[in-house]
């Protein structure tokens, strides 16, 4: 280090000799003014800091956005298609035909009700009785055969306003020719029309013919 | 206790008295001892008189404040260079920032601005006054840290340990600034110290 001195000793002895710079004469005068005045600035408490408005501006701005953000979503959520919500679709396939000739209304037989699944059942039978009070009252089909259609028809139930239309029975999409103010008992299984099936004299010959060519080899299998 | 014992108390005396019975006239004993040295050594560093004034006051008001966070394990002299450097270094950041655009004492510490000034001239640098302006302008070109590192020990002329206390680091590196700080002095100065 005696080394590196004396390497800059010129540089260490101009820099020893540089004039001493001194404090001005009025820098005590100066200096109380200074510290009364920093003295009379009363510095706020730990809490005075903590509750002071200007902590609480980011916050209230966060909160402020937070509850914007929220409601846009929110907005934009009531847009979206909530399944629970929907209105029920009307049915297209529910064909309301009147004046059907009872000629067409073809019974059917018990083998093609079997078919039907009960579950159909349920969905495509609805009947409206203009009379009725409250619910339904039991539409009671003459033939034993019609088990199933009782169980779903026990199962429907009507408003009242819609039972002051009066509305003819509908079954399984088809409009019954019975008469709005006919009874129960009025109504056999014979003139209801399940299948939607109206078929020409020619080709219910030809379905029975197909009927009958079957029959045998079923018979002959199930022996 | 009267002015005469107090002008007798060391410096750790006087501001443990300030410290416990609040005397203002401890204070200003101190103030008087103070003042100078550190005028001195702030001007050596921002090379402005006013801000230098301006930031030794502010380093007196703070021992006037904080004065019980002075502890008597460090001579008082170290805390106070310490509470003055402090204050110096951030004065001149704000002048650097300040005056980043402008060609000025303030301009970047790696890349300096090569105005031609004929009063650089070896003749005309013989006038003892125009050497020590030179002086003055080349140590302000030297990196902070190794300025106040040259300042305190050929200027003020404190120990290699009170710098490294002051400066908050190790005596070996105190004496690597110290060396290096001399060495880019003489850099700048190399058409006075040519020969």
């Amino acid at each position: 280090m005696i080394e590196e001195e004396k390497t800059y000793n010129k540089l260490i002895k101009d820099l020893k000799n540089l004039p001493k710079v001194n404090a001005p004469k009025n820098f005590e005068t100066e200096l109380w003014r200074k510290i009364n005045s920093s003295v009379e600035e009363k510095e706020p408490s730990f809490w005075e800091k903590f509750f002071s408005p200007r902590r609480f501006v980011p916050a209230a701005a966060v909160i402020a956005s937070a509850v914007i953000i929220f409601f846009v979503i929110n907005i934009n959520s009531d847009e979206t298609e909530n399944p629970l919500n929907l209105e029920p679709k009307l049915r297209e396939d529910l064909v309301v035909a009147k004046n059907i000739p009872e000629e067409n209304i073809v019974p059917l037989k018990r083998s093609d009700k079997k078919r039907d699944s009960k579950s159909e059942a349920k969905k495509n039978i609805e009947i409206v009785q203009p009379q009725a009070s409250g619910t339904v009252n039991e539409m009671r089909l003459s033939k034993e055969g019609d088990k199933l259609k009782d169980e779903a028809l026990e199962q429907v139930e009507l408003k009242p306003d819609s039972l002051k239309k009066e509305q003819a029975p509908i079954v399984g999409g088809n409009v019954l020719s019975a008469p709005v103010n006919a009874s129960a008992s009025d109504i056999k299984k014979d003139s209801l029309n399940f299948m939607q099936i109206n078929l020409s004299p020619k080709e219910k010959q030809e379905i029975e013919q197909l009927k009958k060519r079957i029959q045998p080899s079923e018979k002959a299998k199930s022996k | 206790m009267t002015d005469r014992n107090l002008n007798e108390l060391t410096d750790e005396e006087l501001i443990a008295e300030f410290q416990k019975s609040n005397d203002e006239k401890a204070f200003e004993i101190l103030v008087q001892r103070f003042k100078n040295p550190l005028t001195n050594y702030v001007y050596r560093f921002l090379g402005d008189y006013d801000s230098c004034v301006d930031v030794v006051q502010d380093t007196f008001v703070k021992v006037f404040r904080y004065k019980d966070s002075y502890s008597s394990l460090a001579k008082f002299s170290t805390w106070i260079y310490t509470i003055a450097g402090n204050l110096a270094r951030t004065e001149f950041q704000r002048k650097k920032r300040r005056n980043f655009f402008s060609i000025s004492n303030y301009g970047d510490e790696e890349k300096f601005y090569d105005i031609p000034d004929n009063s650089l001239r070896p003749d005309i640098t013989t006038d003892s006054n125009m050497k020590r302006e030179i002086i003055e302008k080349a140590l302000l070109k030297v990196r902070d840290s190794y300025r106040e590192a040259v300042i305190l020990r050929d200027i003020q002329e404190l120990s290699y340990e009170e710098i490294a206390e002051i400066m908050q680091i190790e005596v070996g590196t105190v004496k690597s600034r110290i060396n290096r700080g001399r060495a880019e002095l003489q850099k700048y100065l190399k058409d006075i110290y040519n020969d």
